[in-house]
């Protein structure tokens, strides 16, 4: 016998119920092959092991009545329906549980506006200390760097400017006519107060490239370098001058401000206004301006 | 369905021999009564069938391997990465067969039923073959792997 019969056998002859000629034959290779001679000590090492491990009897309890549920609970088995919180009646849980989902549902909808809100307000607050340590005037001509970058003392918040609640009215929109809009406004019916804002938006690709264009109008207009607000501010989404000027300074600025405005090409320009990168809107606020003094808004949105 | 009688029948012959198994198997975990519980249950089910009538034992072994491997899914416990390094790390024989346990539960879930039942129970294969569902001739097989996969971890160390 060789190796990988004795191998073969070890099953059997381990056990003992190796046929006669057969165990004869393979103690004979145990007292030649050494290898085979230290893997037999090795395996009886093994069973032996395993023959000793401590048995463990069953206990009293189950001996007794083996099927009883109430002894998983004794032997220490923690099931999740031993639970206390499940032993409590289901119509009981069921709506204590349903109260909670509710209370939670509530609570999420109550408080989703004011984290709104709270969003809201950390937004302007970054944009005002983004606007008050705004140094980078790299796109800025060195005129334009100079000037003031907003006004000092606004007196009307831009919430109001944009709330028709307040009494502000939208006279007229892009492309229409001035005297249109002069009609409109001065009809006795509206209730709005004198003072004017005009809003010019424009759209494009770069609003720093616009930037300095804009700013070198305002100056060529005469509109003086000291005043606020003639530099323009950074906002999320655009460039913003507002400022207070002369109302005789409207017509050309509309002029130049259109001039500058990007092109749409001839295939995209349609009867609507929706894509056109111009347009201006005139309203009138309740609130008070300087007098002699309008207020004007160019936004230089990112398209 | 067995009777009470033929249950209790069940327990007193065959209880220790089976809680032991789980006990082995699940090594001391905390679910063995209710796994055996599970056992007795299934046992009070399920009606013998008649090519086990001679087979008793293995009949009763054969759900037993049925439910423990459910709950060895479920509950068994396996060495952790600590554990298997703390292993590893022991150098001498000494050491190591003192570790014996702990290496044994190494082995794949099959051979530790096989192994139990042969080499510490010492039940003939027939029965063990009908308990585990497989051929005599696999037993032995799987049998002489076990032991040389045990013998590798512990003689490895050289």
């Amino acid at each position: 016998m060789n190796c990988f019969e004795w191998q073969s056998n070890l099953s059997d002859y381990l056990d003992g119920t190796l046929a006669e000629d057969l165990r004869k034959k393979a103690e004979e290779h145990l007292a030649q092959c050494q290898t085979c001679r230290e893997r037999h000590d090795h395996f009886r090492i093994i069973l032996t092991s395993i023959a000793s491990q401590p048995r463990t009897g069953l206990p009293a309890g189950l001996r007794k009545s083996p099927l009883s549920t109430t002894l998983a609970r004794e032997s220490g088995v923690k099931f999740q329906r031993y639970l206390p919180w499940k032993q409590v009646p289901w119509y009981v849980r069921t709506t204590v549980e349903g109260t909670g989902i509710v209370l939670l549902i509530l609570l999420a909808i109550s408080t989703g506006p004011k984290l709104r809100v709270l969003y809201e307000k950390s937004i302007e607050r970054s944009v005002d200390e983004f606007n008050e340590t705004f140094t980078d005037v790299s796109n800025i001509t060195e005129a334009a760097a100079n000037l003031p970058l907003t006004r000092q003392n606004p007196q009307i918040s831009s919430e109001d400017d944009f709330s028709d609640d307040n009494g502000e009215e939208t006279v007229s929109e892009a492309d229409e006519d001035d005297s249109e809009s002069s009609e409109y406004l001065d009809s006795d019916d509206i209730q709005v107060g004198s003072s004017e804002i005009w809003r010019f938006n424009l759209k494009t690709d770069s609003p720093h490239e616009i930037r300095p264009k804009v700013v070198q109008i305002l100056t060529d207009l005469n509109i003086p370098r000291s005043t606020p607000g003639l530099g323009g501010i950074e906002a999320p989404g655009g460039i913003q001058f507002d400022l207070f000027v002369s109302p005789s300074v409207i017509p050309g600025l509309k002029r130049q401000l259109q001039k500058i405005a990007p092109r749409m090409p001839a295939e995209q320009s349609t009867k609507s206004h929706v894509g056109e990168t111009f347009a201006w809107y005139k309203n009138k606020s309740r609130r008070k301006l300087p007098p002699g003094k309008i207020r004007v808004v160019i936004w230089l949105s990112q398209m | 369905m067995p009777s009470p009688a033929k249950i209790e029948h069940y327990v007193q012959a065959y209880g220790d021999l089976v809680y032991d198994l789980c006990d082995s198997i699940l090594w001391g975990s905390p679910h063995v009564p209710a796994v055996f519980q599970s056992i007795m249950r299934e046992i009070r089910r399920t009606k013998p069938k008649d090519a086990f009538v001679s087979h008793e034992r293995g009949w009763v072994l054969r759900l037993a391997c049925t439910k423990i491997r459910e709950a060895f899914h479920r509950h068994g416990r396996n060495l952790t990465s600590s554990e298997q390094i703390e292993l590893d790390a022991t150098v001498t024989l000494t050491s190591r067969l003192t570790r014996f346990p702990s290496f044994f539960h190494r082995l794949d879930l099959e051979d530790k039923i096989l192994l139990i039942l042969r080499d510490k129970y010492g039940l003939p294969y027939p029965e063990i073959s009908t308990a585990m569902d497989s051929p005599e001739g696999s037993l032995k097989v799987r049998r002489q792997q076990a032991l040389a996969t045990l013998e590798e971890w512990l003689w490895d160390y050289r």
